[in-house]
């Protein structure tokens, strides 16, 4: 569904080379743009309301004036008119001094450079009192812990005066982590050839952007605020203790509830083929259950793998004979797809 | 004739035992959905429709996932063995802790009852003790051989090194690698040092009348930044058993590190009943009650008088929670000095913020300014890069690295290149950074080119003028919590190296800045930055 009074800045930042280069942050940063102008059932921009900064080593950017010009032109673009959402999506290293907001560091970032960041609260607080969007979203990928001395930077832009529609815009911000802990990224697959680098992936960008392609999704369709919030309150824990780290988001959701703030027109999930193969330690008959005990398949165990089409969330198997009984969760990312039992 | 059946029940019972009450427990259903949660109980009652669940605990940060089928009233008991939270990992053997085992728990509790070496300094009264415990994460988890204490050193107040944990100093366990060092010792303030990489000290603090208990982890290195710190009366040594003040102490340490605002329920029984006996959990309660949204007043003022008859009025972390309360409460800070950093992190960040406005909170030779610039920020204890404190006590360091013999021949990697080779500090190029970022901002609102001095612009309307528009000595220390004298310091030391100043500012996008001769003379308070530099626009490419 087109929108034509939404825009976005995206942020990828891969190199520090002061300081500790990341690996997945560009990828995640540009899946997060292609959700917003590419995706059929996603966030409906054009690609010119949506603009995409990735860092580069030489000349090594982005800096400030950078970013505080693709928003400047955002700014022009709406001109005397009025836009209705704004993302902001920044994926990078990060600090912060509170538990309100985080410091975004800059390719230039490093102990010394350590003020080379932009203060998420200040940008916030701009394009709020712009006064030219109704919401103002912001997905924060970044640690949140602190270095003293290290606070962002504000953003060199400014309005002469506050826009009569200042302070009337809501707000849905998703941070990766807790105030003073980290964010991580790990890698998710190996590349498709034995020589191609591993595709590494945020935790918290991961989860929201299975969140957002439907993960998520109401039965009507979109991602309403409220379950996105919960589902990435869930999945991004899931995703990092996955990788045997610690990470939780916050979520603060101030968007509408009545009607319900929705993002993007992805459904639910298909259903994903699961094959489930059975152990010689199986007496059968074997059962089948979805997430709330309904029978999916009955069957003896003999009769070989079973694939079967399952929905997301928990389903249990139970060897009636023996009184074995597992249970296996299918994630939005189509993860298990191979049970043993 | 007639048959009945019982009809189906809708929902089933869910009773959950055991549950630490500092945990979180939430419930959800099949489809991930939130349907039930559990806070501070360690008993709870629910009730679901049939279905599956997951029951996702999670105890300072760490969180623990447990799948239950839900066709039948059901009873979980969180243990041990079957645990629905996850396990608390410590670096104190603590007994019902994930990394605790009994091979470090006897000879641990052994050793801290019996010295390793004679008492560290024979010239004065040895009135405290010190125990420091070092063992991997289980048994056959480091190469055998290894020394658990490489690198790490023990120094006095004067900078001296007092004990390097050699073998002749410790007992160590080659099968369960385990290292013990153990010695009467003066009271007083102490740092622990890891000299490899990447380097670290923490300050430690020794009391009259207590041990003062370190455990760390080793894992490669010594985990100093893990540390946990007791503190028990002299002679009864450390207790692995599991006591609710010592569980509830090292949780809430937990708590101070990831930024858990809870006080545990166990501390808080404690410090309300008014009358704890161990002075560290006073301390962690102290801290944890100043995180609060509104911190009990009546209740701090408890603690830290109690903490002052346990440890003596002296104690910097006691003043350093009174510093932090005087501050929210808007009342005078103590009448103490802090020439010494406070032990935790909080602590010092709380005295640094206080001195902004109380400079006499921080004597001349105060420790904390000279540390200030290099804290670490990633534990509760104030921990800082050796080499801050090592350029202040270059002297006293030299010589005992010569006192000390062959292992520490090699100290503070870079130190003397970086001595010999002037840069500029993170300081320095914070003041120029803010300076820069003034300067384009003046820049960019005037036309024409030709000298300007941030200052004069200022006073000449371009920007407005306002006590707050000049860049003076108190904003730059508040900005960057640091001392008002760390950035007076690193001010003189721009004065000392125009060069290497002028040539950041080239970098910066001002290549004919000037750095004004009268900078290290300058007052601290009065000080306009903005004065101390002079830039040439018309060469400036923006």
């Amino acid at each position: 569904m087109p929108q034509d009074a939404d825009y976005a800045l995206v942020v990828g930042i891969n190199h520090y080379p002061g300081f500790r280069n990341l690996n997945g942050a560009i990828e995640d940063a540009q899946d997060f743009a292609k959700w917003i102008y590419e995706d059929a059932d996603g966030g409906g921009l054009s690609q010119q309301n949506c603009k995409v900064v990735v860092s580069q080593p030489n000349p090594l950017r982005p800096i400030q004036e950078e970013i505080d010009d693709a928003l400047s032109a955002i700014f022009r673009a709406i001109g005397a008119n009025r836009g209705r959402r704004f993302y902001f999506y920044f994926s990078g290293h990060g600090l912060g001094q509170s538990n309100l907001g985080a410091d975004l560091c800059l390719a230039r970032w490093s102990f010394e450079f350590r003020r080379a960041a932009l203060d998420s609260l200040d940008y916030l607080k701009l394009i709020l009192g712009s006064g030219k969007f109704d919401e103002v979203v912001f997905f924060l990928d970044c640690c949140r812990v602190r270095q003293i001395s290290a606070s962002g930077l504000p953003s060199t832009l400014g309005f002469a005066r506050p826009d009569d529609m200042a302070g009337h815009g809501k707000q849905f911000i998703g941070y990766a982590t807790e105030f003073q802990n980290s964010a991580y990224e790990a890698a998710v697959s190996t590349g498709s050839d034995i020589a191609d680098a591993p595709v590494v992936r945020g935790h918290f960008t991961r989860a929201l952007m299975n969140g957002l392609r439907g993960g998520a999704a109401s039965g009507a369709g979109g991602v309403p605020a409220t379950q996105l919030k919960e589902y990435l309150e869930a999945e991004t824990p899931r995703i990092a203790a996955a990788a045997k780290q610690s990470q939780v988001p916050e979520i603060v959701n101030g968007l509408p509830s009545n009607p319900q703030a929705v993002f993007g027109n992805f459904k639910p999930l298909a259903q994903i083929s699961v094959t489930i193969t059975f152990t010689a330690a199986r007496h059968g008959p074997i059962v089948l259950e979805g997430p709330d005990l309904t029978e999916i398949r009955r069957g003896p165990s003999g009769e070989g793998p079973w694939t079967v089409p399952l929905g997301t969330g928990w389903h249990a198997l139970r060897d009636l004979g023996n009184g074995g009984e597992t249970t296996f969760r299918v994630g939005s990312e189509g993860e298990v797809r191979n049970v043993q039992f | 004739m007639s048959s009945s059946s019982a009809p189906l029940k809708t929902t089933f019972h869910l009773r959950l035992e055991g549950l630490p009450e500092d945990a979180n427990l939430t419930v959800y259903n099949g489809w991930d959905k939130v349907v039930g949660s559990v806070r501070g109980q360690s008993t709870a009652d629910l009730s679901f429709p049939p279905g599956l669940y997951a029951l996702r605990g999670e105890l300072a940060g760490l969180i623990r996932e447990t799948s239950i089928r839900l066709d039948r009233d059901l009873k979980l008991v969180h243990s041990e063995s079957a645990p629905l939270v996850p396990e608390q990992f410590t670096a104190a053997p603590i007994e019902g802790t994930a990394l605790s085992h009994e091979y470090y728990r006897y000879p641990s509790s052994d050793w801290s009852k019996k010295a390793t070496r004679p008492p560290l300094d024979a010239s004065k009264p040895a009135d405290a003790s010190v125990f420091v415990f070092i063992r991997p994460r289980f048994s056959g988890d480091h190469p055998s051989g290894k020394d658990l204490a490489e690198e790490l050193f023990l120094l006095n107040a004067d900078g001296t090194v007092v004990c390097s944990f050699t073998s002749s100093e410790t007992r160590s366990d080659t099968e369960h690698g385990w290292l013990a060092f153990s010695a009467p010792a003066p009271s007083g303030f102490y740092s622990l040092e890891y000299r490899g990489a990447p380097s670290r000290a923490m300050a430690v603090y020794l009391f009259p009348g207590w041990q003062t208990q370190i455990f760390i982890l080793h894992h490669q290195r010594p985990i100093i930044e893990g540390m946990r710190i007791f503190l028990a009366r002299t002679g009864l040594g450390f207790n692995p058993l599991r006591e609710e003040s010592t569980a509830a102490t090292d949780l809430a340490l937990d708590f101070l590190q990831n930024g858990i605002t809870r006080v545990p329920q166990g501390m808080m029984n404690q410090l309300l009943s008014g009358k704890f006996e161990n002075p560290m959990l006073g301390l962690v309660g102290g801290y944890v009650l100043l995180r609060q949204p509104s911190p009990d007043a009546n209740l701090l003022n408890i603690v830290t008088m109690n903490l002052d008859g346990l440890l003596g009025p002296g104690a910097p972390d006691v003043n350093a929670i009174r510093a932090l309360k005087s501050q929210l409460l808007k009342e005078p800070p103590p009448a103490f000095q802090f020439r010494y950093p406070p032990m935790f992190r909080a602590g010092l960040d709380g005295v640094i913020r206080a001195s902004l406005d109380h400079p006499e909170l921080l004597p001349a030779d105060s420790v904390i300014e000279r540390i200030a610039t290099g804290l670490f920020a990633d534990s509760p204890w104030s921990s800082w890069e050796t080499g801050s404190l090592a350029n202040m006590n270059m002297e006293a360091q030299s010589a005992s690295l010569v006192e000390s013999g062959a292992k520490i021949a090699l100290q503070i990697p870079g130190l003397a290149a970086s001595m010999s080779t002037p840069k500029l500090d993170w300081v320095q190029s914070a003041v120029l950074d803010g300076l820069s970022a003034r300067v384009r901002r003046l820049q960019s609102s005037r036309s024409g080119a030709g000298q300007i001095n941030p200052q004069e612009s200022a006073a000449r309307g371009i920007e407005p003028s306002t006590p707050t528009a000049g860049v003076d000595l108190r904003q730059v220390a508040l900005r960057l919590n640091l001392p008002e004298r760390a950035v007076q310091t690193a001010l003189e030391g721009l004065s000392a190296n125009p060069t290497a100043a002028e040539s950041y500012l080239e970098a910066q996008g001002f290549p004919g800045a000037k750095l004004n001769a009268s900078l290290g003379q300058t007052k601290a308070a009065s000080t306009d930055l903005s004065a101390l530099f002079s830039f040439d626009i018309s060469k400036t490419e923006f």
